[in-house]
């Protein structure tokens, strides 16, 4: 029964780690269409807010509300700099970003050092439940991430930004003939996008080692998540990260985890040649 | 509209001979120099200590060439950056080997990055100096290694764990060459020495999640755990690992004051066996440690891979001295004679290409130092079955 416990909640985590990077990209690529190769630098950048705020005397829990801004402030002059030039060249727009992450990665290294960054978790104790101490920041990180799945949806579904962007995905055209300003709303909807993973790197920043080039690690399984799960539905980044870090952390108890990993990928290719939209389409 | 005419294609052909002309004291200008390469990971997994390493490079040639180069001539270097991965490393070994034309090649950091560039440097008879602690075996005449083999650093490591601490060991590392061959001298040692390898896990790069492992390792309950994750890889398992509250002793040889000065938090407590430290009381260490402070500021830390990369340098000036000639052959006899007094002590080869190293077993303070356990002192290398 112990075991049982610790392995879901170890199959919860890197669930939640991945969802939470994965959510970012799910909205620059899985609604917009936008192949974001720059989007685990966004990580990185929250990573690294975390550090700075602390390192000034903040709280973990100021980082938590400043990440986001910054990735969000960002996110928007870069859409405004690149990449609204160049919506009707998707090819290009790989190309630029990533030239993007090598700018933004060496921009961290000269201006924090290539030496890991210390952040600190809010808490460090471990908890009981249900029969085993587990480590109680993983416990948040697994609710919290629950928690901002839930508020992306319900901002998609019932708030007026999530009908306009919907609306401009469906069919941009129709949208802008009933008065939505569409230039406005993917401006918005690729900030959030950022804010996002800027988010995400402030919630793994205490797991991981913090490095400029720590981003690296998510680009890759972020767009498996998004593809297997189903781009451009929220849902399916839930599906999509259960499976890809779910079935990982499950395989990886009983075999070594390179061939869990390997494993894992090769399911999500047969997934995706079976299942071209995804488990969970929009 | 210009014609084709005898003239100017004559005048042109002229224009070629005056730059040539111009080129020709470049030629005669880099015989006067001795042109070495710097290969690392610059980028990617190994890129915090990549850096440090370059910098003790940098250090040993600057001094040199404010002294009196090698033999009078001047050095230069190129650096070049193979990312931490196999093929750029083979790719920049060939740049440097074959269109730089240096004539040694120095660095390196994860054992697949020796491997790799062997590849092109050995059947080249090029000499590659690879300055960190490894997993040991390689026998190559053009291969010199100035960081410590199993011997110096796993094997005294051993003896005293399983002394004072228990019989009984749990390895985790990361999934390549130098955790994988290390692994295999552990479960040999330990068994010669009473004591059990219970079990080992390799993470691929880049591992997120180190639950699963932490959960198997706490599970078999060893006396104490050893730890051989590579680079940033590692801050990354010792941030998980204190939170799983394992009780054991941590041992990892694939920490220096690089992690420590980072993160005094994760490495105060957990021991390591180097052949440096930066805390080494000697006036020779004083020196280096004043120098490199000088050049890249107080707060930077040095490793025992620095040490040994900036130890590799002199003993290169040395041999080429000794030899009078830049030609691999010669340094490679050469080498094997002569001697450096590092910031760990005098050093020199030994006939298996191997420094003779030190071998401190040490513990981390919370200040991000290391203080010395047991000092082994220096150990001649073992390379079974090498004759060179």
């Amino acid at each position: 029964m112990p075991d049982i416990v610790s392995l879901c909640l170890n199959a919860l985590t890197l669930m939640s780690i991945l969802m939470l990077v994965a959510l970012g990209l799910a909205i620059i690529y899985g609604l917009m269409g936008i192949i974001n190769l720059s989007h685990g630098e966004f990580v990185t950048i929250g990573a690294y807010t975390l550090f700075t705020v602390q390192a000034a005397g903040g709280s973990f829990w100021l980082a938590l509300v400043v990440a986001p801004v910054v990735g969000y402030l960002l996110g928007t002059v870069l859409e405004i700099a690149v990449i609204r030039r160049l919506y009707d060249r998707p090819i290009s727009t790989i190309l630029a970003t990533w030239g993007l992450s090598l700018i933004l990665q060496q921009a961290i290294i000269l201006t924090y050092g290539a030496a890991p960054r210390p952040v600190t978790a809010p808490f460090e104790a471990s908890v009981q439940v249900f029969g085993i101490t587990y480590p109680a920041y993983r416990l948040f990180l697994i609710v919290f991430a629950f928690a901002v799945m839930a508020a992306c949806v319900l901002v998609f579904r019932k708030s007026p930004f999530g009908l306009d962007v919907r609306a401009v995905i469906q069919n941009a055209g129709m949208a802008r003939a009933l008065g939505v300003n569409a230039e406005r709303v993917y401006r918005r909807a690729f900030a959030s996008g950022a804010a996002l993973a800027a988010l995400a790197g402030v919630l793994i920043a205490p797991l991981v080692a913090v490095t400029a080039l720590m981003g690296v690690n998510y680009l890759a399984r972020s767009f498996f998540v998004v593809l297997v799960g189903g781009a451009g539905s929220i849902p399916g980044v839930i599906a999509g990260s259960a499976f890809v870090g779910g079935l990982e952390s499950l395989l990886s108890t009983t075999v070594p985890i390179t061939v869990a990993q390997a494993s894992v990928l090769i399911l999500a290719v047969v997934i995706v040649r079976f299942r071209p939209q995804g488990l969970v389409p929009a | 509209m210009t014609l084709i005419t005898r003239r100017r294609t004559l005048q042109g052909l002229a224009g070629i001979a005056a730059v040539s002309a111009l080129g020709a004291p470049s030629i005669l200008r880099a015989a006067d120099t001795i042109k070495l390469g710097f290969l690392s990971g610059l980028t990617g997994l190994e890129t915090i200590l990549g850096e440090t390493q370059l910098h003790c490079f940098e250090l040993a040639v600057e001094e040199l060439n404010a002294a009196n180069g090698i033999g009078g001539r001047k050095i230069e270097y190129v650096v070049e950056d193979d990312q931490t991965t196999t093929r750029g490393a083979i790719e920049k070994a060939r740049k440097l080997v074959f269109e730089d034309e240096v004539v040694a090649t120095m660095g390196m950091i994860a054992s697949l990055e020796h491997v790799a560039a062997r590849s092109v440097t050995s059947p080249a008879n090029h000499i590659l100096m690879y300055s960190t602690y490894y997993e040991g075996g390689v026998c190559e005449k053009s291969f010199f290694s100035t960081g410590q083999v199993p011997n110096q650093q796993i094997v005294p490591s051993l003896g005293w764990l399983t002394k004072n601490t228990g019989k009984t060991v749990y390895v985790i590392g990361s999934d390549y060459i130098w955790p994988r061959n290390s692994t295999e001298v552990i479960r040999t040692e330990i068994e010669k020495l009473g004591g059990k390898l219970l079990g080992a896990e390799f993470a691929p790069f880049g591992t997120q999640d180190f639950a699963p492992i932490f959960d198997r390792a706490r599970a078999a309950n060893p006396d104490f755990i050893w730890m051989m994750v590579a680079g940033a890889d590692v801050i990354t398992a010792l941030k998980q690992y204190q939170s799983f509250g394992f009780k054991q002793q941590l041992f990892s040889n694939a920490l220096d004051e690089l992690f420590s000065f980072a993160h005094p938090e994760l490495t105060a407590g957990t021991l390591s066996n180097q052949a440096y430290f930066m805390k080494l009381d000697t006036p020779r260490n004083k020196v280096f440690t004043e120098a490199f402070a000088r050049k890249y500021g107080a707060d930077k830390p040095i490793n025992a891979i620095g040490e040994a990369a900036y130890d590799g340098v002199y003993l290169y000036a040395a041999a080429v001295e000794k030899a009078g000639s830049t030609d691999s052959d010669a340094v490679i006899k050469a080498l094997r004679e002569v001697e450096f007094e590092a910031p760990q002590g005098n050093v020199n080869f030994a006939a298996n290409n191997c420094l003779r190293a030190n071998s401190i077993l040490a513990r981390g303070t919370p200040d991000g130092h290391w203080e010395t356990v047991e000092n082994f002192g220096q150990i001649d290398p073992d390379v079974p079955g090498c004759t060179l």
